[in-house]
């Protein structure tokens, strides 16, 4: 006797639920359905092994059926976890009813048929299971990234083609049909199941591991790919908002020139009163506030201009609503005026407060005043602008004394590139309901009940923590 | 405003107020109240009388009320941009009102705008921001445009008056010697004697205050001008 078949048997057993524990406590952080199939299959494996190798100690059901069913359900577990990897996953019932026939046929072979027949049956599908698994992992190690199944086609390939060498040697008579004969077959047989268990789980971590550094590749590429759309976005956002002043600055140059024209005539005011003695100290003073006062509007007007230009790099914080409403309010005050369109605005005494870039905000009402403005030039020619807070959301409304929208312009307006103006570009709605999605919200456009087009600005608030008391 | 009794003091405000207005009266439109109020103070200074008015419906709804002015010559100073109601439309709507002469100021030195001003009848067209010199000449021309205005509309009503005071025969014989018509000739038209005519005639150059022939031809002329009723 050069090896003890039970023995060796025994040692594989232990080593199948090892490796199997062992897969699958290193997997389990990124578990599969699959992982569980294959590493359970081979628990069970394992098990069914114990009860081969345990076979003359233990009662003939326990060391024949059992074992033997085992030996099926570890093959189909790991069938199906192979075709779960491929993604053609095996009828579950099909699975069932084979167990069921096989545990039959099984039963009825061995309480009345001989033994020989129940051991090529066995054995038969034992080999067809195998080169399924094999065909399956083969067809799994051809596609891109999965290489390492080739290994687990290999495994099992062995595994099949030493059955079929046992199946010979039975049938040949050199050796009794019974799976725990003594001799080189037997060494051969667990040799193989050795080395098959060894290159089969580690070839399915190898699966495991370059889907992860796959997936690391793909999700690099992935913020790569959105860290160049954000660079873009903001590089276009940047674009739309000088385009959108260039278009104002003719109404932003009558805008300037007011604080300007107050300035001059006041300092005109101081000379001739000065020359002529003809205005008391307290009066000139006055003015000379006056000039202050307007001089500082002015460069508030293009400190606003200047800060409007900046490029924008997100600069995340709280933002008052109300305030960026006032602030662009100022920059289409003379766009209004020169279409003589009166705005209104409509703000709360509290901050709305909200989370999000200031500049990127100011951007979005810019465009709607602007695009009311435009609507309501000729028509009703009012722009009601209103905030509110509430329900942890912030909704400032612009309604507009214009025609309001067709329906086709409702469904299209906001898409890129679409546009109901002559020479514009259609991007001014479609960056701001950007941006509004950016900031967690939501733009619609709708007519308003009194006919002209009203559009919606939606955030989610940032509520104030409450104030101390007292 | 408590409605004026009928028969009041006049304060001394009212006294300089009507110094001043005597001088000129400048109306100033601006929707900046800071502008408002510098051009104000400069006006003032210069001593003449100023009015503000926010926009131009504010200014038209006070033309409507009607209150009272003192007289004296008057302008008007509106920016063009203005909300609902602007500049252009303003003066569009006043010359069918009044003649008051309308300066038009504006932030752009936009010639469209200059011209429309100028062809709706604008006196002069300002750019923003405003030099006082030049402010001050163009007011200066737009005061003396109205009260010359203002001094053809008075010979006018003064005109008028005294025409209504001829007789339908003495008028038609005064239409008749202006025309160039001989005495004997509008005797005979008229059916009536040569001296009833020259009676007619003496009259009616009396009435008028012509003391020769051309003053009359010319009275005759002025008080058929534009805007007067015609004999």
């Amino acid at each position: 006797m050069i090896f003890d078949a039970r023995t060796g048997f025994l040692f594989v057993s232990a080593l199948h639920l090892l490796i199997a524990v062992a897969l699958w406590a290193v997997l389990a952080r990124r578990r599969t359905l699959a992982l569980d199939l294959w590493c359970g299959g081979g628990a069970v494996f394992a098990v069914a092994l114990l009860l081969l190798s345990l076979r003359p100690l233990l009662p003939a059901v326990l060391g024949y059926t059992l074992a033997t069913l085992l030996v099926i359900v570890a093959a189909l577990l790991k069938l199906h976890a192979i075709r779960l990897e491929l993604g053609e996953p095996e009828p579950v019932a099909r699975s069932i009813a084979l167990v069921l026939a096989f545990l039959l046929l099984y039963e009825w072979l061995r309480v009345d048929a001989d033994e020989r027949l129940r051991f090529f049956v066995m054995m038969l599908v034992v080999m067809l299971l195998g080169a399924r698994i094999a065909w399956s992992a083969w067809r799994l190690g051809r596609r891109p990234g999965c290489r390492s199944a080739y290994w687990i086609a290999v495994a099992h390939g062995a595994m099949v083609l030493v059955q079929a060498i046992r199946a010979g040697n039975v049938a040949l008579g050199r050796f009794p049909p019974e799976l725990m004969s003594q001799g080189y077959d037997a060494l051969m047989f667990a040799m193989i199941l050795l080395i098959a268990v060894i290159m089969a789980n580690m070839a399915w971590l190898g699966l495991a591991l370059e889907r992860l550094v796959q997936a690391q590749i793909a999700a690099a590429a992935a913020q790569a790919r959105s860290e160049e759309t954000r660079v873009l976005g903001e590089r276009i956002a940047h674009l739309e908002r000088q385009r959108s002043l260039g278009l104002l600055s003719a109404s932003l140059g009558h805008e300037l020139k007011q604080p300007l024209t107050a300035v001059l005539t006041n300092a005109q005011l101081v000379r001739r009163g000065l020359a002529g003695a003809r205005l008391t100290p307290d009066q000139l003073l006055g003015f000379v506030d006056r000039i202050i006062d307007n001089t500082r509007r002015a460069s508030g007007i293009v400190e606003q201009i200047r800060g409007y230009l900046r490029p924008g790099s997100a600069a995340v914080g709280r933002v008052d609503l109300g305030q960026v409403v006032r602030e662009v309010s100022e920059l289409v005050a003379a766009e209004a005026r020169a279409h003589g369109v009166r705005l209104s605005l409509e703000l709360p005494a509290d901050p709305v407060t909200v989370r999000g870039d200031a500049l990127q905000l100011s951007q979005v009402v810019l465009n709607l005043l602007r695009n009311a403005i435009e609507a309501a030039a000729g028509h009703a020619a009012f722009v009601s602008v209103r905030a509110v807070q509430g329900d942890g959301r912030a909704l400032l409304t612009v309604e507009d004394g214009g025609p309001g929208l067709t329906p086709a312009a409702l469904q299209k307006a906001g898409q890129p590139f679409f546009t109901t103006k002559a020479g514009g570009l259609g991007l001014g709605l479609s960056i701001s309901r950007a941006i509004a999605e950016q900031h967690g919200g939501t733009l619609r456009l709708a007519n308003a009940p009194a006919g002209g087009a009203r559009a919606e600005l939606e955030l989610p608030s940032c509520a104030e923590p409450p104030a101390a008391a007292g | 405003m408590v409605a004026p009794a009928l028969r009041r003091p006049i304060t001394a405000d009212e006294q300089r107020r009507a110094e001043r207005c005597a001088r000129g009266l400048v109306i100033v439109i601006d929707d900046d109240a800071e502008i408002l109020a510098a051009l104000h103070a400069l006006i003032e200074l210069e001593g003449y009388a100023c009015e503000t008015y926010a926009s131009a419906l504010a200014y038209l709804r006070a033309l409507q009320d009607g209150r009272g002015r003192f007289p004296g010559p008057r302008c008007l100073l509106c920016d063009v941009k203005l909300p609902e109601l602007d500049g252009l439309e303003l003066q569009r709507r006043l010359a069918t009102l009044d003649d008051t002469p309308v300066l038009l100021m504006s932030g752009a030195s936009g010639a469209p705008e200059a011209v429309s001003a100028f062809r709706a009848g604008a006196l002069d067209f300002l750019i923003k921001p405003l030099d006082d010199e030049t402010l001050f000449a163009a007011v200066g021309r737009a005061l003396a445009a109205s009260a010359a205005r203002q001094r053809e509309q008075a010979r006018r009503r003064d005109l008028a008056a005294r025409l209504a005071t001829l007789t339908e025969r003495e008028r038609e014989v005064a239409r008749r010697v202006a025309r160039g018509e001989r005495n004997q000739d509008i005797a005979a038209a008229l059916g009536i004697a040569l001296r009833t005519v020259k009676r007619h005639r003496q009259q009616a150059m009396h009435k008028l205050g012509a003391a020769t022939l051309v003053d009359l031809v010319h009275l005759l002329d002025a008080a058929q001008g534009p805007g007067t009723q015609t004999l």
